[in-house]
């Protein structure tokens, strides 16, 4: 049976699309089957990230009303085994997903895969519940500024109360991810701290990511940058996978790197 | 014998009352709205009527109409009046509203009774029932609203900025209280709010409030326990 993981946050554009990108990449390369869904009906974005835009033939809705096969609209990704999309549409209106709709989807990937990911849209609307509803686990993509955090804690609330497990009086398990985190701001207190997000929401801390430029060089190439093993943002996404599979790992990048002294001797920048 | 597409029973409906002594309309509007702000989640959409057994004089079909507008504007139900006159009784009627008797005889008020109105139940003889306390286990979040109606309310994990946690009685908070919290609503003045990390945005028993910016001063992140004492909201150390 498969794990349902929501990746949702909220606020928009705080990194949901980027995370869920590199997490179900991450995933893949362990080894476990899985499926990213793209539940941004309307705007249609995980496929550019994930360099896959040309060949969606089909999307999510047209296999919700059965105008098209899930095998037909399952792309399969290029770079990574194991690991499959399901684009969303970009023209049709956002009523298009039915709870009955996309549990059946759901059910039919579950026999398939390991993992389905979904990529929720921004707010805490229709658009956000339906990503959410049927989700065990959920990972909370927060950046460390306060609204950010306000509306993290906002989806916390719907998760446990508006999702199928709540209805079945269970919880959904929840993971926070903290993106787009800059050290030097939080040191100069322009941003929340790790610590500070923690005590406000008072969830696990699945991880940390730092604002990087290898993100947006990743998804101008259309590769999740999880693949940039060489980058930190790409680093810290795999170490949030280990921990989401339950390895235990030290959080990295959480502090300024001493730019200066040997850095500036060495001639680097 | 046919299934009866119907059943007619008695049952007893949670509403809130106004309680009216004057009317001035500007007044009115501003306390109104304060009051509302005081916790959007718990008086929006709920049922209200309003009480006119304190009512000082006349009230005017224009009066009531603003009134109506008023609390509907601010997301109250308003479903009905209670007492008055019998002028005022067909003008509620007139209005739309549902006009309920006025409760057993009480002697007639000249000023405003501090005495709680009792909420409408069904049984002639209100009598004080306790229900058992309502336990939270899981953080009560932003967005959210907690009411223990009728009894305490233990909340064992957070309470998030922008939630609101509401009770008939006591509430003991053992995890961060940062959200709003108003205990003894239904006009308990004997009500308290007992919490291990006061960090409240506002603090209300029986309808007398304090905001964040007053609870800094006092015992602030600290335990505490807020009660009433002569009509104004003190905050002790625990
Ligand atoms: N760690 C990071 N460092 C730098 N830029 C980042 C990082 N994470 C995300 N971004 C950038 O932030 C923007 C928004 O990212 P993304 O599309 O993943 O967010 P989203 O939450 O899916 O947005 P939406 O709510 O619109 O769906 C993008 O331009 C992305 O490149
Ligand atoms: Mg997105």
């Amino acid at each position: 049976m498969a794990k349902i993981i929501v990746v949702t946050s909220g606020k928009g554009g705080v990194g949901k699309t980027t995370s869920s990108a590199a997490i179900s990449t991450g995933l893949a390369l362990r080894g476990h089957k899985t499926v990213v869904i793209d539940f941004d009906v309307g705007l249609r974005n995980l496929d550019l990230i994930m360099g896959c835009e040309r060949r969606v033939v089909y999307d999510f809705v047209n296999v919700i009303n059965k105008e098209a096969s899930l095998k037909q609209a399952l792309i399969k990704d290029k770079r990574t085994d194991g690991l499959f999309i399901l684009p969303a549409s970009q023209t049709r209106d956002k009523d298009a997903l039915t709870h009955e709709g996309v549990e059946a989807v759901l059910d039919e990937l579950a026999k398939d895969f390991d993992y389905i990911i979904c990529d929720s849209p921004a707010g805490i609307e229709q658009g956000a519940q339906m990503a959410l509803y049927f989700a065990e686990e959920a990972i909370v993509v927060t950046n460390p500024e306060v609204s950010s955090v306000r509306d993290s804690d906002r989806i916390l609330g719907i998760l446990q109360s508006k999702s199928r497990m709540a209805e079945q009086g269970k919880a959904v398990k929840e993971h926070l991810l903290l993106t787009r985190y800059n050290p030097t701001r939080v040191a100069s207190a322009e941003m929340l701290s790790v610590a500070d997000v923690e005590e406000i929401l008072a969830i696990p801390l699945l991880g940390v990511i730092p604002e990087s430029e290898a993100v947006l060089k990743a998804s101008n190439q259309g590769a999740p940058v999880i693949l940039d093993t060489e980058s930190q943002a790409g680093q810290a996404y795999e170490d949030a996978v280990s921990r989401l599979l339950g390895d235990e790992v030290e959080h990295r990048f959480l502090e300024q790197t001493q730019k200066g002294f040997f850095k500036r001797l060495l001639g680097g920048k | 014998m046919a299934d009866p597409c119907f059943q007619i029973k008695g049952t007893s409906v949670t509403s809130m009352v106004l309680d009216l002594y004057h009317y001035q309309g500007e007044e009115f509007a501003s306390a109104l709205h304060q009051k509302v702000q005081s916790a959007p989640l718990f008086f929006t959409g709920s049922p209200l009527y309003i009480n006119l057994a304190s009512f000082n004089g006349e009230l005017s079909k224009p009066e009531l109409q603003e009134i109506i507008k008023h609390c509907q504007s601010l997301g109250f139900q308003l479903f009905g009046c209670k007492g008055g006159s019998e002028p005022q009784a067909k003008l509620a009627k007139d209005l739309g509203l549902v006009h309920l008797p006025a409760s057993r005889a009480r002697p007639d008020k000249t000023e405003p009774s501090p005495e709680p109105e009792p909420a409408p139940v069904a049984s002639p003889e209100p009598e004080a029932i306790s229900r058992p306390t309502r336990i939270i286990e899981r953080p009560v979040r932003s967005g959210q609203q907690i009411y223990a109606e009728g009894s305490d309310l233990i909340l064992l994990a957070q309470v998030s900025e922008g939630a609101e946690v509401i009770a008939d009685g006591n509430i003991h908070a053992y995890g961060p209280l940062r959200g709003r919290a108003l205990a003894g609503v239904r006009d308990n003045p004997n009500a308290r709010i007992f919490c291990q990390h006061l960090e409240a945005e506002l603090v209300s028993i029986a309808g007398h409030f304090v905001l964040n910016d007053t609870l800094r001063e006092r015992c602030w992140k600290q335990p505490a326990q807020v009660f009433l004492q002569d009509d104004s909201i003190e905050i002790a150390a625990l």
